[in-house]
Formats: structure tokens, C-alpha cells, sequence
């Protein structure tokens, strides 16, 4: 299933997104949120790429600074050979069929004075998809393609389910032909069994229109159902990318064991080692100094509170920023946690 | 994919129908809704109906059925100079009722395009908007609209003018408010990602969805401005005789005191009656329609 050896579909290089604290009678900046603090990945043709972390890591301003939503603070996106953010506005319209957006709420993600007809309509009229002439064919056909009747296109959001909704959201991003749809925890808002088809329904789209995926979750186990490769962010900086089966088997940061160590499983005999954070987030408004993780991790020491970490290359499809693996690969499971 | 509802189209039309039926349902079960919108009619219609509802010419002076108190040949009696009462006082309720809707329509309108893009867009725009619009939030309503009606002169439309201006700082306000909480919402993000304009996302999608607060305060607004034209209207400034307005018709029955109070006593009810009414159909819309949207 690894299409890492695919054509480079996007690349983020650097990217920055803070956000300001504005105080004082002036409105004056007196600080900044470093939401996303220069991060750099590529996305590769037909793959997904899941982004995990925990709530406030970075992730879903990652997924909503590649789709232009917030004034990007610094970085290129560079799409087709050209950097996106350094496109005008109205260039920037323009492009925007390329690359599409899936939401967590299904409940705010609709206009709700607009039909389903209505809203998918604005998405190809704006970005000139088909024929006018066919637009009633068009979107029952993709209305189908996503499991909506087609008989149900003049219906308000408020007469659809949860799972229908997000199924809607779904339609409208595909409706304008994109190459890469970014699913911010775009299953997160729905019920279990619900998420499984909606999930399903993603992977069948995937095959008939050779998409990719950014997949945004904080849900380890549709992280591991859906990806090809991993990020793992924290304070909005990357500290592992990996492909699915070392990042579950083999995890090559300690941030990042500590996370599978934290998935509930379902064999009762298997004793696992599970390693418990201590401590909250550190604020991303003043990060620690060096290794963002080094406050909260068991295998902190000097060199981590004063020098950031660089990437090491720990596999073929792996790479973590840490200073433990200067010298190689290391097995955390033969380490004990510390208390 | 099996819960997708399998409607057929007929009774998908009927839910749509239904829908719209039950905004309407809840305007019609509020008692306020009814008895306000009840009295609003009743003088809208008057207005209409005016050249045929009333008895008498408005304008004709008859010296010798000067101050007739109220009896079966005036129903409300006649003016110091012998006019009809109820027919000045139903077509007053035409120069009234267009004023005031007019004047709130074109204030209202002005306000919530200044509150609409300066809440979307915020920044500098924003602050210097809303600083201005503290300023004259500050002065009294009927204070702004005498000072503009003295230096623009009194006719019809400077009237008018004026009460619009004094609309828009509130619409401002208001829409400004309601349209930064719903630019948040993620149906404004989907629409800015498929390459929506600003305008479009401003008109088509932020607009409608924030109408509900607006509608309230328009229906209030409108009883405002009946008062403030009577009110400039009784000190001169306002509609100018021989026209016939409330609130002159009040000031011309002011001399007579005592002697005929009927001159003073049906315009001010009839004022009474409109204001109410108005009233009560903005708390009843306030109630019926919002805050809540239907799910």
C-alpha cells in the first residue's frame, strides 16, 4: 500500500503560522501563539499522510495553513512547482480546486439556509467545473457516489443525519475535481460505527479518483487504518515522520511511544509498559528551549534542554528529531519508564 | 451508506413545505406576533385606504365647525380651524408610517453594510468604524436628528435623513457583533475553499444566516422613529403644516388646553396605539424567531 515512492504532490517547506495576542488600549501585538513553528514535510501523489498529536499540537492550523485559511507567518507550499503563498488572493481562487477541505463538525460545515443543490452548485460554478447545463445530473450523480439519494439534493442540512452531513461535506469538496482533500478530524464529530463508513467511503474515493489525503486525527486507531505515512506533531513542531507499520511497530521518538503506549487494547494477557506523561502541554506561546518535548519526557537530559534536536534518519521511511538516536535506532522498549 | 433516509421525492416536498410551515406556525402560535402584527395591518391598511376610509377632506377649513368636540358628525371632533380630525389623523398615518419605515429601511440598510464589512474584515477599518459609531452612539437619538433637521432644513426627505442616520450606528453594532461570531463558523471556511469572494461569502452566506437580530431591531426601530417624528414634528422642526402628522397635530392643539383637549387626545392615542403595536410585534418576533435557529 506504500506509495512513498510516488511523485512529490506538495511540499511544505518551513512553514509558520503564528498567531498575535493583542493587549494593551492600542490593540498592540504583545505576543504570538507559535501554532505551527516551522515545520517542512512532502506529500507524495495518491498516498495519505495522517497528522497526530494532541489537541492544540498544531495540527489541524498545519491542515488550514496549506489550504490558505489563516495568513500564513512564514514558509512556502509549493503545489505544481509554484509556492502558494506567494499567490495574490485572487490567483489564489483560482487554485483552489486543487486542494479541498473536509471539517470536523458536520453540523457548522453547512450553510444552513442553503440546500444541498445550492452549496455543491457555488463550489463548481465558482471553480467553472462541467456544464451548467448538467449541473442537476452532476451533483446527483456525485450525491450518489458519496451514498445521498440524488431525490434528496433540495434538502436543507438540518433534515440530514450527522453522518450524512459530513457524507455532503464530502460531495462539495470532491464536486470541483481536487487532488489533495485535507480531512481535519473529519471523523472525529461521529458515531463510531458511522466514522467506519465514512472512513471506508474516503479509501473507496481515494482508489476511483487517485486522491490524496492529509489526514488530521488525534485517533491513533483510524490513524493506523487509514495512512501510509505519519507525522507526529507536538507544539507545533514535527517529532516524527514515519511510515505506518515502523511508526506502530517500531516508534523512533519517545513522544511517540508514549502515545501508542497510550491506545487501550484489547488483549487482556498482553501486559503493556505503558508510559505515563506527566505535566501539562508546555504554553505555545513560550516553548521550552531546545527540544520542545524535554519538560514531559522520562528520557530527558542535559542536551535536550539546551540544543534542538535535528532529524535523524532512523529507517528507509523514518526519521525522528531527537537526541537519542544520534547514534542509531533505539529500541524504547528495553528502556524502563522513569516514574 | 444505509442511513441515508430513503424519502421518495413526494414526501421530500412535503418536509420542505413542512419546514416552512413551522417558521411560520411559531410566528402565528406567539400571541405577541399576532396582536402586534394585528394593529400594525389595521394602520398599514389605514394608510392605504386613506382617500376612501376618510369622512372628510384633511385640508379643508370650515370656520364655522371650528373646535367641535367629538359627537355623530365628527367622530373626533374638529381642529381650531374647522378641520376633520379622524381624517387628518388617517392620512397622517401615511406621511407617518412611510417616514418611518423608509427612514429605518435606508439607516438599517446603511448600517448593516458598515457592520457587515467592518466585522469581516476588522483591523484598522474596524476600530476606526466603531470608535465613530461610540461617538454617536453616545449623543441621544432625537438630539442628533433635531440637530441635522436645523441645518438641513425641514422638508420631507431631511427628516428622513436624519432619522436614517440615527438607525445606523445600532445596525452597525449589531450586525457587526453577529457577523463575528458566524465568520467563525466552518460553512465560511468550506466557502472561502472552494474560492469563494469575500463579497459572496459577506452577502450570500454571513448575511441570511444573521438576519434574525436585525428584523427585531428593525420592528423596534420603527416605533422609535414614529415618536422621534412626532417628537420633531410638535417642536417645529418636523413635518410642516398644513400636512397633516401626528405630532403637529398634537402642537396645534396645545393652545386648547381645557377648552378641547379632543385635538391633542386622538393624535397622542393614536401614536400610543401604533408604538404599542410595534412593540409588542418586536418582542413577539424577538421571541418567535431567535435566538435559537431551528436545528
Amino acid at each position: 500500500m506504500t506509495m512513498t515512492d510516488g511523485k512529490v504532490l506538495l511540499e511544505v517547506n518551513n512553514l509558520k503560522q503564528y498567531f498575535p495576542i493583542k493587549g494593551g488600549v492600542l490593540g498592540r501585538t504583545v505576543n504570538q501563539v507559535k501554532a505551527v513553528d516551522d515545520i517542512s514535510f512532502v506529500i507524495h501523489e495518491g498516498e495519505t499522510l495522517s497528522i497526530v498529536g494532541e489537541s492544540g499540537c498544531g495540527k489541524s492550523t498545519t491542515g488550514r495553513s496549506i489550504m490558505r485559511l489563516e495568513k500564513p507567518t512564514g514558509g512556502q507550499i509549493i503545489y505544481n512547482g509554484e509556492d502558494l503563498f506567494a499567490l495574490s488572493k485572487k490567483e489564489m481562487r483560482r487554485r483552489r480546486g486543487d486542494i479541498q477541505i473536509i471539517f470536523q463538525d458536520p453540523y457548522a460545515s453547512l450553510n444552513p439556509r442553503r440546500t444541498v443543490f445550492q452549496t455543491i452548485d457555488e463550489a463548481m460554478t465558482i471553480q467553472k467545473v462541467g456544464d451548467k447545463s448538467n449541473r442537476r445530473q452532476d451533483i446527483g450523480e456525485l450525491l450518489k457516489t458519496v451514498g445521498i439519494g440524488e431525490h434528496q439534493m433540495n434538502l436543507y442540512p438540518h433534515q440530514f443525519s450527522g453522518g450524512q452531513r459530513q457524507r455532503i461535506g464530502i460531495a462539495r469538496a470532491l464536486s470541483v475535481r481536487p487532488k489533495l482533500i485535507i480531512c481535519d478530524e473529519a471523523v472525529s464529530a461521529l458515531d463510531v460505527s458511522i466514522q467506519a463508513q465514512v472512513l471506508n467511503l474516503l479509501k473507496d474515493l481515494q482508489r476511483r479518483f487517485k486522491l490524496t489525503y492529509i489526514f488530521i486525527s488525534h485517533d491513533l486507531g483510524v490513524v493506523r487504518h487509514i495512512s501510509d505515512r505519519i507525522i507526529v506533531m507536538y507544539l507545533g513542531k514535527i517529532m516524527e515522520i514515519s511510515d505506518q507499520k515502523s511508526l506502530f511497530n517500531n516508534p523512533g521518538h519517545p513522544y511517540t511511544y508514549a502515545l501508542l503506549s497510550s491506545i487501550p487494547s484489547t488483549k487482556m494477557d498482553e501486559k503493556k509498559a505503558r508510559v505515563i506523561l506527566h505535566g501539562d502541554v508546555p504554553s505555545p506561546v513560550n516553548p521550552p528551549t531546545g527540544c520542545p518535548f524535554h519538560t514531559r519526557c522520562p528520557y530527558v537530559f542535559d542536551q535536550c534542554v539546551s540544543e534542538k534536536p535535528v532529524f535523524y534518519q532512523i529507517g528507509e521511511n523514518q526519521s525522528a528529531a531527537c537526541h537519542l538516536l544520534k547514534n542509531g535506532k533505539v529500541e524504547f522498549k528495553n528502556m524502563k519508564s522513569p516514574g | 451508506m444505509q442511513e441515508s433516509a430513503s424519502n421518495t421525492p413526494e414526501k421530500e416536498v412535503k418536509v420542505i413545505i413542512s419546514h416552512r410551515k413551522a417558521v411560520l406556525r411559531r410566528l402565528y402560535k406567539n400571541p405577541h406576533v399576532v396582536v402586534g402584527a394585528t394593529i400594525m395591518l389595521i394602520f398599514i391598511l389605514m394608510a392605504i385606504l386613506a382617500p376612501i376610509l376618510a369622512p372628510y377632506d384633511p385640508f379643508e377649513q370650515v370656520p364655522a365647525r371650528r373646535l367641535l368636540p367629538p359627537g355623530s358628525e365628527h367622530f373626533m371632533g374638529t381642529d381650531n380651524l374647522g378641520r376633520d380630525i379622524l381624517s387628518r389623523l388617517i392620512f397622517g398615518a401615511r406621511v407617518t408610517l412611510l417616514l418611518s419605515f423608509s427612514a429605518t429601511f435606508v439607516g438599517g440598510a446603511l448600517g448593516t453594510l458598515l457592520g457587515l464589512v467592518s466585522g469581516y474584515y476588522g483591523g484598522p477599518f474596524d476600530s476606526i468604524i466603531m470608535r465613530v459609531i461610540d461617538v454617536f452612539l453616545a449623543f441621544p437619538g432625537i438630539l442628533l436628528a433635531l440637530f441635522l433637521v436645523t441645518m438641513l432644513g425641514t422638508s420631507a426627505m431631511n427628516i428622513l435623513i436624519a432619522i436614517a442616520f440615527f438607525a445606523v450606528p445600532t445596525f452597525a453594532r449589531i450586525t457587526r457583533g453577529s457577523v463575528m461570531s458566524a465568520k467563525k463558523l466552518e460553512f465560511i471556511d468550506a466557502s472561502r475553499a472552494v474560492g469563494a469572494t469575500d463579497s459572496r461569502i459577506m452577502f450570500v452566506h454571513i448575511l441570511p444566516n444573521i438576519m434574525t437580530p436585525l428584523i427585531v431591531q428593525a420592528t423596534l426601530l420603527i416605533a422609535t422613529n414614529i415618536l422621534v417624528i412626532a417628537a420633531l414634528s410638535f417642536i417645529g422642526v418636523g413635518v410642516q403644516p398644513p400636512t397633516p402628522e401626528w405630532g403637529s397635530m398634537i402642537e396645534g392643539g396645545r393652545e386648547f388646553v381645557g377648552r378641547a383637549d379632543h385635538i391633542m387626545f386622538f393624535p397622542g392615542l393614536f401614536i400610543l396605539c401604533v408604538v404599542v403595536g410595534i412593540n409588542i410585534l418586536g418582542d413577539g418576533l424577538r421571541d418567535a424567531l431567535g435566538p435559537k435557529q431551528t436545528k
